[in-house]
């Protein structure tokens, strides 16, 4: 009898198993579509706080402007004053950076980190996870006190900032709690956590972010988001002039 | 010549094998520790030479801070971003130019920057090569154009010209320029135009400089690669050394809680966590319109003021001393007039200047040391071990001398005789074979095929200098040597009866 019991429980288990293994495409894909603003313009505020052992804290604030349907943004800092106007930009395949103060753009990339904190550009566009990476493996496991998913995934291809890394998704609602990145080497770099959520339109957007530098103990950044829009955004917004015309 | 150190030539001539055996191990011993001491003189004095002539300078003075703060910056937390600047600059300066010890001297700041294109232009090559990659990498002296070329004279210029005094401009080493124009994807020359991304403490800066000159260096050495010089303002500007004061931005608590969570899971504990903001809790955006653009930012004008060049700002004065022999007195007497005017600055020589440099030179040198120490005391051992079967082998000889009325001092004395004799004459042996080796190895001019063995070498080519006081030291080591290893096998055959010697 015993055995009968032992090798059910086995049996719902792999079945189990393998039922989430079918289902880890179809949540990654949900984490995608959360971030994702196809037919629509986003706008945000985004608050950076970054902390660096015996430095005073540093504060960025910049205004996130997107258009997912052609994977652009325009990114421009509003504070702290003295890089006021300073931007990112994506048009076509190329990232800009613009500098107000010599008016010049320069090559950036996506994987670049925004000002001096821990957030990168990357941080704050569109996710397309399933067409990044490669699911390499998935367990069950615990965030705190609540159930998840722990999904590890591999780079396909060497345009993504990390080549390897590790969700950690709440099972009862698909939600990203927690984002461990890795180096090629297998090295942690950093750890991002997302408490606390806003929700836009049906979709889940981390409206906090806490990015842990995993290499500098002690470096972290805050990101809070604030002041967001579905309202439709000029096609300007999206070109260099943009970025010329906001510092005249 | 007293009869012992007759009968110790005889003997040495007698036991010719023996002697040859022992004298060659000698001979080598002497070599490798004359060679080794001539490549560690060289490489002591081939860095000094590179770094005083070409970067530092006989004497440095910079701020004060946490770390030492050399030319490359202060080694601590926050490195480069974190140098402090030379205060009460004219006065110090003033001071400094003053002593009459003094013959040139100049401010500078350092940087780092890399070299990219802007709008227009191709994007930079995606280099696979890590070589390629990091020669957009540079190392950017900001200079006092107006007397920085006379401190520095082994600059030489290929093309173009030397910055010149309120001149705006970058000039690149002429090996390199070939390299970052590989990475930039065009073929630079004297007049174009490079955009110079300055990585400072308050953030990224961009800002396009005019190839003025390429340089090449007459004395060659170990030092910074990548070094690019570039007009101070620029520099500033590019690191962030500007008029700009610290903002005080208001946050509010919720914007900076996070932070001071040490347990990070506790953020998903029940209480805390669950929080789905619910559409239109917060205060939603404005709709931009094309007409509101030109608004968005504001007032922009306390941007163009906290981004100005800070003018008296200097990272570092340099100094070339008429004899670069007083720089210690002249640090000691700058440092004694800091303490007395309450300026926090402080002086130092070369190695204060070379920082970071100095300090990995100085532990490949320590590497290089225990490396020749080791092969000394394997060469010692290995004639210490040749004179105790030698001399053991010699019992029945010993036996014999005492059995004719030989004392234990007469045949202590003839060994010594022996040994000294064979230490002297294969030591000089040695010291010739170093000369030739020297001049073979200074005539070929081995050349250092990276980085690390010219820190290694003191400089691109290696080079022996032999110097007379390690000449001594070295005989007189071998000398010892010699004498020690006869002292244990004469006192054992020693202690063996006169007839029973005579009979082994």
């Amino acid at each position: 009898m015993k055995r009968i019991v032992t090798i059910a429980i086995l049996a719902i288990a792999a079945a189990s198993s393998a039922a989430f293994a079918q289902d880890v495409p179809k949540i990654i894909a949900e984490l995608d579509r959360q971030s994702d603003f196809t037919g629509k313009d986003f706008a945000a505020v985004y608050t950076i706080v970054s902390q660096k052992p015996g430095e005073k804290d540093s504060v960025t604030q910049v205004r996130m402007f997107r258009r997912d349907d052609k994977e652009q943004f325009a990114m421009l800092v509003v504070l702290p004053e003295v890089n006021k106007g300073q931007g990112y930009l994506r048009e076509d395949d190329n990232v800009w950076f613009y500098d107000p103060t010599s008016r010049k753009f320069s090559f950036s990339s996506i994987k670049e980190n925004i000002q001096n904190s821990e957030a990168k550009n990357s941080d704050l566009t569109k996710k397309s996870i399933l067409d990044d990476y490669d699911i390499i493996g998935t367990k069950d496991g615990a965030v705190g006190k609540i159930p998840v998913w722990v999904i590890d995934l591999k780079a396909k291809t060497k345009d993504v900032t990390y080549e390897r890394i590790v969700l950690y998704v709440r099972k009862d609602r698909t939600m990203l709690l927690k984002q461990e990145d890795f180096s090629v080497s297998g090295r942690l770099m950093r750890t991002s956590l997302y408490p606390k959520y806003a929700e836009i339109e049906g979709r889940l957007m981390p409206s906090q972010m806490l990015i842990v530098d995993e290499l500098n103990p002690g470096e972290r950044s805050q990101l809070t988001m604030t002041e967001q829009s579905l309202a439709p955004l000029p096609d300007k917004v999206f070109t260099k002039a943009f970025l010329e015309q906001v510092n005249k | 010549m007293p009869v012992t150190l007759r009968m110790a030539f005889r003997n040495l001539i007698e036991h010719k094998a023996k002697s040859l055996i022992v004298g060659v191990l000698l001979a080598l011993g002497m070599l490798i520790m004359v060679l080794g001491n001539a490549f560690l003189d060289a490489s002591k004095r081939g860095i000094e030479t590179s770094f005083t002539k070409n970067y530092t300078g006989d004497v440095i003075i910079t701020g004060v801070a946490d770390g030492p703060v050399s030319l490359f910056g202060v080694q601590s937390v926050g490195g480069m971003e974190e140098t402090p600047t030379v205060p009460e600059y004219e006065k110090v300066f003033a001071h400094a130019s003053g002593l009459p010890e003094t013959r040139f001297s100049s401010g500078m700041a350092t940087g780092f920057g890399l070299l990219t294109n802007e709008a227009g232009d191709e994007a930079p090559a995606d280099d696979e090569d890590e070589e390629d990659r990091m020669s957009a990498f540079v190392m950017l002296f900001g200079v006092d154009a107006a007397n920085y070329w006379e401190l520095f004279n082994t600059i030489e210029i290929e093309e173009g010209s030397f910055l010149k005094p309120g001149q705006a401009g970058i000039m690149l080493a002429s090996d390199r320029m070939e390299k970052i124009g590989k990475h930039l994807k065009r073929e630079l020359k004297v007049g174009d135009e490079v955009l110079v991304q300055g990585m400072g403490g308050s953030g990224i800066r961009l800002r396009s400089a005019k190839i003025v000159g390429t340089f090449k260096r007459v004395s060659d050495g170990a030092g910074p690669e990548q070094l690019s010089y570039i007009d101070i303002d620029t520099l500033r500007v590019l690191t962030g050394m500007t008029v700009g004061a610290a903002e005080d931005i208001s946050l509010s608590d919720d914007q900076t809680a996070m932070l001071a969570v040490d347990d990070l899971d506790s953020l998903f504990s029940d209480d805390a966590f669950g929080a789905i903001d619910a559409p239109g809790s917060s205060e939603p955006g404005a709709a931009l319109t094309e007409a509101g653009i030109g608004s968005l930012l504001g007032d922009t004008s306390a941007r163009e003021r906290l981004n100005a060049a800070d003018t008296g700002a200097w990272h570092s004065i340099l100094m070339r001393l008429d004899d670069p022999a007083h720089a210690k007195a002249v640090v000691a007497s700058l440092n004694a007039w800091f303490a007395q005017e309450g300026i926090a600055a402080q002086a130092g020589d070369w190695q204060k200047a070379a920082g970071p440099y100095a300090q990995s030179v100085d532990v490949l040198r320590i590497v290089f040391t225990v490396a020749i120490v080791i092969l000394a005391v394997v060469a010692i051992i290995i004639i210490m071990n040749t004179l105790v079967v030698s001399i053991i082998e010699r019992t029945g000889e010993i036996g014999t001398m005492r059995a004719l009325g030989g004392g234990r001092g007469f045949v202590r004395r003839l060994f010594a005789a022996e040994t000294i004799t064979l230490s002297v004459v294969f030591g000089l042996v040695g010291i010739i074979l170093s000369f030739i080796g020297s001049a073979v190895i200074n005539a070929i001019g081995f050349e250092a095929s990276n980085e690390f063995l010219q820190i290694l070498f003191g400089g691109k080519v290696l080079r022996a200098i032999i110097d007379p006081l390690s000449l001594v030291g070295s005989l007189a080591v071998i000398v010892a040597v010699g004498f020690v290893a006869s002292l244990y096998p004469v006192s054992v055959a020693l202690r063996i009866q006169p007839v029973r010697a005579m009979q082994s």
